[in-house]
């Protein structure tokens, strides 16, 4: 899987999520996902993550976005779209795949 | 034909989960089941895993093996226990990490791995095990105890955050019931626990179906972080 397609996961979970909420945001890279600028609040970040990992195993990719190196990194890979496809794309690359 | 509810009880083999899932199959749901060893009964409906509880790829793999066969989970049923009874001073340092990694871990993984499933169909039912020797704080059953508790206030918090996507999780407390389980407790200490309840007797199967069985009804969506000890004692 390239990187275009991880976003297009991502940026599909996120949309459908903001969708459902009536929440009118443009979906792209710099879309913020955590802190006061975010377009989720936490439950609805949770629910993105595993909506992300359902797609991808519906894919055939199994991935774990709730790993201990997802949680513990300084930058958090949910901070963004753009960050948020870069840590899945390394994950699924570098064999972390569960 | 679809059968009425996907059930997955975990502690099959023997005891209350092993009852539980043929109590299910009576019902015409499709039970999925698991323990570390295979079960004694053969039913179409029913699938078995040989696993560990605590052992995360593992639990995993079976519940998106399960996920991907039936397109759904409706209730979970996190049954598979383990209990040492013993003083504190005399518990070894592995007994008590078994005793964690079965009840705590096992229930935690479960319920994390489930749950992602019923979401999607914004609903399900989460069943835990607590014991009345939490509620009772029983002497010589510290660590069992302690898991439970665990256990208990895990349910409580897990169905606050589970509540948005309409999954309830409940637990219940049995008192002694025949099984393995408590077949090493000398007489005089299950009658000593017995003496401490409002009603005066040894646990039944049906007792603990009963209860299981109100949790997982589609009329109780309103019950949940709710744990209920059988036998008339309370926490
Ligand atoms: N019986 C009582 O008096 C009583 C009272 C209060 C609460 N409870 C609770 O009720 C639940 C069931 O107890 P029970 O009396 O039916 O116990 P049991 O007769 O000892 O059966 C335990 C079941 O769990 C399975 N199991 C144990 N450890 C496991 C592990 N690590 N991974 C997978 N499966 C495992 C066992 O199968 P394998 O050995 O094949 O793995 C077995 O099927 C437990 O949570 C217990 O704490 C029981």
């Amino acid at each position: 899987m390239n990187k275009e397609d991880v976003k297009e996961v991502i940026v599909g979970a996120l949309s459908e999520y903001l969708d459902m909420k009536g929440i009118n945001s443009e979906v792209n890279e710099h879309t913020v996902l955590i802190g006061t600028n975010a377009v989720l609040d936490s439950i609805g970040l949770v629910t993105v993550i595993v909506e992300i990992e359902n797609m991808l195993e519906e894919k055939d990719i199994e991935v774990s976005l709730t790993s201990e190196k997802a949680m513990s990194s300084a930058i958090s890979p949910f901070r963004s779209v753009g960050a948020l496809v870069n840590f899945v794309y390394d994950q699924i690359n570098e064999g972390n795949a569960a | 034909m679809q059968r009425e509810k996907v059930v997955l009880i975990t502690g099959t083999r023997k005891g209350i989960g092993r009852e539980l899932a043929l109590f299910y199959l009576g019902k015409g749901y499709t039970v999925v089941g698991c323990s570390r060893k295979e079960v004694d009964f053969f039913d179409d409906h029913y699938s078995h895993f040989c696993l560990d509880v605590c052992d995360e790829k593992s639990v995993i793999s079976m519940v998106r093996q399960v996920a991907k066969k039936y397109g759904r989970i409706d209730v979970l049923i996190n049954n598979a226990g383990m209990a040492s009874m013993n003083h504190v001073l005399l518990t070894p340092y592995s007994t008590i990490k078994k005793i964690f990694d079965t009840n705590v871990y096992g229930t935690m993984l479960f319920t994390r791995e489930v749950a992602k499933v019923m979401m999607k169909s914004k609903k399900g039912r989460i069943v835990n095990f607590t014991t009345v020797a939490t509620a009772l704080r029983l002497e010589g059953e510290s660590v069992y105890a302690a898991s439970k508790a665990a256990v208990l206030n895990f349910t409580e918090v897990t169905a606050r955050e589970l509540a948005p996507y309409g999954i309830t999780v409940n637990a219940v407390g049995p008192t002694p019931v025949m099984t393995d389980l408590i077949k090493a407790v000398p007489k005089n200490k299950i009658n000593d626990l017995i003496d401490r309840q409002a009603i005066k007797r040894l646990g039944v199967f049906d007792d603990i179906k009963n209860v299981v069985d109100f949790f997982v009804q589609d009329s109780s969506d309103f019950v949940t972080a709710q744990t209920i000890f059988l036998g008339g004692v309370n926490n």
